[in-house]
C-alpha cells in the first residue's frame, strides 16, 4: 500500500505496535519522554520508554475527596484520567534558583541559567492542553515573559490523547476543553481497542513520523472514535453552567455561601497545588549563617497561604473565607477579564483532592442560589 | 470686650447662612455680636453652662478636653467657617463638653444661645434651620471622631505568619 | 482593562533581566523621623545610571541580599536621576536591614515597576493631593513636577496628616513648596504640647475648602482607610470618579504582574497599579477583605 502523505491535520491509524518507535525517535532527536504511570496507586508524570510503562488495564474512580485507581478489564493504556500532579511542574518547577550572591568584600552575583530540558509530554488530555494555554497567558505575555517558561515551552513536544472514559469529577465538557483536543498538539491519539487514531497537530509532529508508513484512518475507524467521544460528553462525572460567569461570582461577592464553605475549607491549598493553571509563585532566600552567601528561589504558592495576602500594616485576607472567596472569584471571575478567559479547564482535581470534599461545581450552584444578577 | 454689633447684610455673604430668609437673617443679628479673641484665650471652659454659639470667622480655635493624671488633650481644631459649641442648643449638653481654646488670636461670631432658643421656639421654620445646621455640625464632628479613634495610622506589632 | 494608565517599562536587554536586580549601591542615608529614613541609590553601572528614569508614583524592588526584597515607592526628583530616592519605613526583615546600611554598601533595584500619577494629562486642572503618614514620599515627585510647571496647573493644595507632629514627613519642605504657590493643608490626628497647628484627620481638611468639582483632579495616597474617606468626601463634592487617582499597596514580590500576590479583584497592583482611577477600582474596593 502507497505511503500515506501526512500533513498538518492528517489522521492515520496507527498500529499499537508502532508507537514505541515514535517515542524512540523522541528520544533520538533529544527529548526526554515523560507520560503516566502508576506508582503508590496513583498516577503520576514520570519518564517512559515505551508503550508497556503506560498503566495498561487502569482506570481511576474519583469523587470528591475520593481517588482509586482500579483494574479496568481491557488491555488499553489510556483508560485512567489525569491524577494528582498536572504537566505545569514541566515549565513552572515547584522550585527554581534564580540566582545566587556572594559576599567578598563586595557583593557579586551569578544568575542561575541551566539549559531548558526538552520533554515530550506523553498523553496530554485535552484539559491539560486547554490549561497549559491558560498558563501560556499568564506567563508569555507582550509586558512580561517568564524565560524560564518560555524556553521549556518551546522546547516541549506534545502527544495529546482524547478522552473516551471521563472521570468522575471532570467536566471538560462543560468548559469546552474536552474531551477531544481541538488543537495545540503535535500528534494527537485516540486509543480504540486494536489501534490508535493518529492527528497530525504541528509541523514536529509531521517530522517525528516521516518514513513511517501509516494508512489512513478509514470512515469506520473515524466514526468509531467520534462515537466513542459523544459517549464520553454524556458520561461527564460533572456538568457546570458557565453561562452567568464571571458575572455571577463578581455580583455575589457577599454571598452567604462564602461563609458557608469556609467552614468547611481548611486552607490546606491542595486545590492550588493540583490545579493545572493556578500559577502563583512566591520567593525565597536562603542565606548561610555567615550572611555572605545566599540563594534567591521562586516557589510555587498559594492564595489559601495565610503568608499571600500579608502586609506591613496587617492581613488584607485574615481569614478561610476571604481566601476561599479570592480562589474562586479569580478562577471563574476575574480571570475573564485578566487573560479573556475563565481559570478553569475542567479537570476536576479540586474537587478529587480535596480532603473535606468541597466540590466547586455544587460551590457554583449554590452561589446561584438567592444570587443578585 | 470689643464686640461688634452685627447686621443681617454682614451675615448674608457667609455661606453657612446662605438658606435663611433676610427675615431670619435679621433674627439672628439682632443676638449676635464679633468679638475678636487673643492666642491663649479661653471662649469657653468644660463644665461652663452654655452661653454662645460661635462660628470662628479668622483665626483657629482649639477643643480640650482634661483628664486627670494626663492633663489637656486637644482634640479637635476648629477653622474659620465652622461652628464651635453646638451643645449651647441642644439639652442634652446643658454644660460645654469641652474647652475652647484659642491657638492664635482671630475673631469669633457669637450668638446668644438662650434668644437664639427663644427665636427658634416662637418659628419653628427657623428653628428647623438651625437645628438643621446644627446636625450637620454633630454629624460631621462624630463622622471626624469616628476617623480619629480609628487610629488610621496605627501598625499591628505582628510578624509575618509562615507559609 | 479599564485604566486608561500608560505603564512606563525598563527596556530590558532580556527577558532575564527582569528577575534579577541590578546592582546599585548606597550614596547617602538621610534619617527623617523615627522608623523612616530616606535612601539614595546610585547604580553601579554607569549606563544605567544615564539610562535609568521612572514616572511618578512608580516603585522599585529594593534587595537587600540575604534578606530579601521590598517594594519601596520612588520619592525623588525627576531632575536629578544621578540618585535614586527611596524613603522607607522599618516594618519587617527586609526593611530593618535597609536601617543598618551604610554609605557604600550594596543593594540591588529592579524597576521601575507599574502605573504613574498622571499629572501631565491634568494641566489646566486644580489639583488636590491627599496624603497621610507614608503616603507622602509617592506624592513628592508629582510636587516637584507641579513646581517646575506651575504655570500649567490652577489652585494647587496639599492635605497632609499624619498619626502626631513627630510623625510629619519632609516638614522642612513645607514652607518651599508653599513660595510655589501650593497650598500646604497640615494636620494630625493627635497633638503635642507644642503643636499649633490643626488637629483632625486628614479626610477632614475637604471641608476647610471649596472645590471646583469641573475642574478638579484629587490625587490621594496613604492607609487604605484614610483614602476610603478621601474618595468619600471628593465623590460628596462631586468630583468625577475619573478624576479621583488613588495608589494602592499590597504584597507585591514580583513585580511584574505574574506572582500573583498583589491582586485586588482582576487587577495586579504592580502592574495594572499602584495608580488606578478610582472608576476602575470602585466595584471591588469597598468590598470587605476582598
Amino acid at each position: 500500500m502507497a505511503e500515506m502523505q501526512l500533513h498538518v491535520g492528517s489522521t492515520a491509524a496507527l498500529p499499537k505496535a508502532q508507537f514505541d518507535t515514535i517515542l524512540a525517535r523522541l528520544r533520538e532527536k533529544g527529548w526526554q519522554t515523560v507520560g503516566p504511570q502508576i506508582r503508590d496507586d496513583a498516577v503520576v508524570y514520570a519518564p517512559v520508554t515505551t508503550l508497556a510503562d503506560m498503566p495498561q488495564g487502569f482506570t481511576s474512580e474519583e469523587n470528591t475527596g475520593q481517588y482509586r485507581v482500579v483494574k479496568s478489564g481491557n488491555a488499553r493504556y489510556f483508560d485512567i484520567t489525569p491524577g494528582a500532579q498536572s504537566w505545569k511542574q514541566f515549565f513552572f518547577p515547584p522550585r527554581l534558583s534564580l540566582f545566587t550572591a556572594r559576599k567578598n568584600g563586595d557583593w557579586k552575583m551569578r544568575n542561575v541559567s541551566e539549559p531548558s530540558p526538552r520533554i515530550a509530554m506523553i498523553g496530554v488530555r485535552p484539559c491539560e492542553i486547554a490549561a497549559i494555554n491558560v498558563q501560556d497567558l499568564a506567563f508569555l505575555r507582550e509586558d512580561f515573559t517568564d524565560p524560564v517558561y518560555r524556553n521549556r515551552r518551546k522546547n516541549a513536544f506534545i502527544v495529546a490523547v482524547n478522552c473516551l472514559h471521563p472521570g468522575g469529577t471532570c467536566f471538560c465538557d462543560s468548559m469546552g476543553t474536552g474531551p477531544k483536543a481541538a488543537g495545540n498538539f503535535d500528534l494527537a491519539l485516540t486509543e480504540l481497542d486494536d489501534v490508535f487514531i493518529l492527528e497530525v497537530g504541528s509541523e514536529s509532529g509531521k517530522d517525528i513520523l516521516s518514513g513511517l508508513t501509516l494508512q489512513p484512518a478509514d470512515a469506520s475507524l473515524l466514526q468509531k472514535a467520534e462515537q466513542g467521544l459523544a459517549a464520553a460528553r454524556e458520561k461527564m462525572g460533572r456538568r457546570m453552567d458557565i453561562r452567568d460567569l464571571p458575572d455571577l461570582i463578581l455580583k455575589n461577592l457577599d454571598h452567604p455561601e462564602w461563609a458557608a464553605v469556609a467552614k468547611r475549607c481548611m486552607s490546606c491549598a491542595s486545590c492550588t497545588l493540583v490545579c493545572p493553571t493556578c500559577f502563583c509563585w512566591d520567593t525565597q532566600d536562603h542565606t548561610s549563617l555567615s550572611g555572605n552567601e545566599t540563594e534567591r528561589e521562586r516557589v510555587w504558592d498559594s492564595c489559601f497561604n495565610p503568608g499571600y495576602s500579608y502586609q506591613a500594616g496587617g492581613n488584607t485576607r485574615p481569614n478561610t473565607r476571604s481566601r476561599y472567596r479570592q480562589w474562586l472569584s479569580h478562577k471563574l471571575g476575574t480571570w475573564k477579564e485578566q487573560y479573556g478567559v475563565l481559570g478553569c479547564v475542567g479537570c476536576g482535581r479540586c474537587i478529587t483532592w480535596c480532603p473535606v470534599k468541597i466540590d466547586i461545581t455544587e460551590e457554583i450552584a449554590a452561589l446561584r442560589k438567592e444570587a443578585r444578577s | 470686650m470689643g464686640s461688634v454689633p452685627v447686621t443681617a447684610s454682614m451675615l448674608c455673604s457667609m455661606p453657612i447662612f446662605s438658606d435663611l430668609t433676610d427675615q431670619h437673617l435679621g433674627v439672628i443679628a439682632a443676638i449676635t455680636a464679633i468679638q475678636p479673641f487673643s492666642e491663649g484665650q479661653e471662649l469657653f471652659h468644660e463644665g461652663d453652662a452654655r452661653g454662645f454659639l460661635y462660628i470662628v470667622l479668622e483665626g483657629r480655635v482649639a477643643l480640650e478636653m482634661h483628664i486627670p493624671n494626663r492633663g489637656r488633650l486637644r482634640i479637635l481644631t476648629v477653622e474659620p467657617q465652622e461652628v464651635l459649641g453646638w451643645s449651647s442648643v441642644l439639652e442634652v449638653t446643658s454644660k460645654r463638653t469641652v474647652t475652647a481654646c484659642a491657638v492664635c488670636s482671630g475673631k469669633i461670631l457669637a450668638i446668644d444661645a438662650a434668644k437664639l432658643h427663644q427665636a427658634c421656639e416662637k418659628d419653628p421654620v427657623l428653628g428647623y434651620a438651625v437645628m438643621h445646621h446644627v446636625a450637620n455640625v454633630i454629624a460631621g464632628r462624630l463622622l471626624a471622631t469616628r476617623l480619629q479613634l480609628l487610629d488610621m495610622f496605627s501598625q499591628p506589632s505582628s510578624e509575618a505568619p509562615h507559609g | 482593562m479599564t485604566t486608561p494608565i500608560a505603564t512606563h517599562r525598563p527596556a530590558a536587554a532580556s527577558a532575564e533581566e527582569l528577575l534579577a536586580p541590578s546592582l546599585a549601591e548606597v550614596a547617602e542615608f538621610q534619617p527623617e523621623i523615627e522608623n523612616i529614613a530616606t535612601i539614595w541609590l546610585r547604580f553601579k553601572d554607569p549606563a544605567l545610571r544615564k539610562s535609568y528614569t521612572f514616572q511618578p508614583g512608580q516603585f522599585n524592588m529594593l534587595y537587600l541580599p540575604g534578606y530579601g526584597e521590598a517594594a519601596i515607592s520612588i520619592c525623588s526628583d525627576l531632575k536629578n536621576l544621578d540618585r535614586i530616592g527611596h524613603t522607607v519605613r522599618y516594618t519587617g526583615n527586609v526593611t530593618r536591614a535597609i536601617s543598618r546600611l551604610k554609605i557604600g554598601d550594596t543593594v540591588g533595584v529592579r524597576g521601575p515597576f507599574g502605573t504613574h500619577w498622571p499629572i501631565e494629562q491634568l494641566e489646566g486642572k486644580d489639583i488636590i493631593l491627599a496624603a497621610g503618614g507614608i503616603g507622602l514620599p509617592p506624592l513628592r515627585p508629582v510636587i516637584n513636577h507641579i513646581i517646575q510647571n506651575r504655570a500649567k496647573y490652577g489652585k494647587v493644595i496639599l492635605l497632609y496628616g499624619a498619626r502626631s507632629p513627630a510623625d510629619l514627613l519632609y516638614t522642612p519642605q513645607f514652607e518651599e513648596w508653599r513660595k510655589a504657590d501650593i497650598d500646604v493643608q497640615v494636620t494630625v490626628d493627635r497633638a503635642d504640647d507644642t503643636w499649633k497647628g490643626q488637629v483632625g484627620v486628614v479626610s477632614m481638611l475637604f471641608y476647610h475648602f471649596r472645590l471646583n468639582a469641573a475642574n478638579t483632579a484629587v490625587m490621594t495616597c496613604g492607609p487604605e482607610i484614610m483614602i476610603r474617606f478621601v474618595v468619600f468626601e471628593a465623590l460628596a463634592r462631586r468630583v468625577p470618579l475619573d478624576r479621583i487617582f488613588v495608589s494602592l499597596e499590597r504584597n507585591m514580590k514580583c513585580g511584574q504582574g505574574s506572582c500573583g500576590h498583589c491582586q485586588i479583584g482582576p487587577f495586579f497592583i504592580c502592574k495594572d497599579g499602584p495608580v488606578f482611577p478610582f472608576s476602575a477600582l470602585e466595584p471591588y474596593f469597598s468590598v470587605e477583605e476582598f
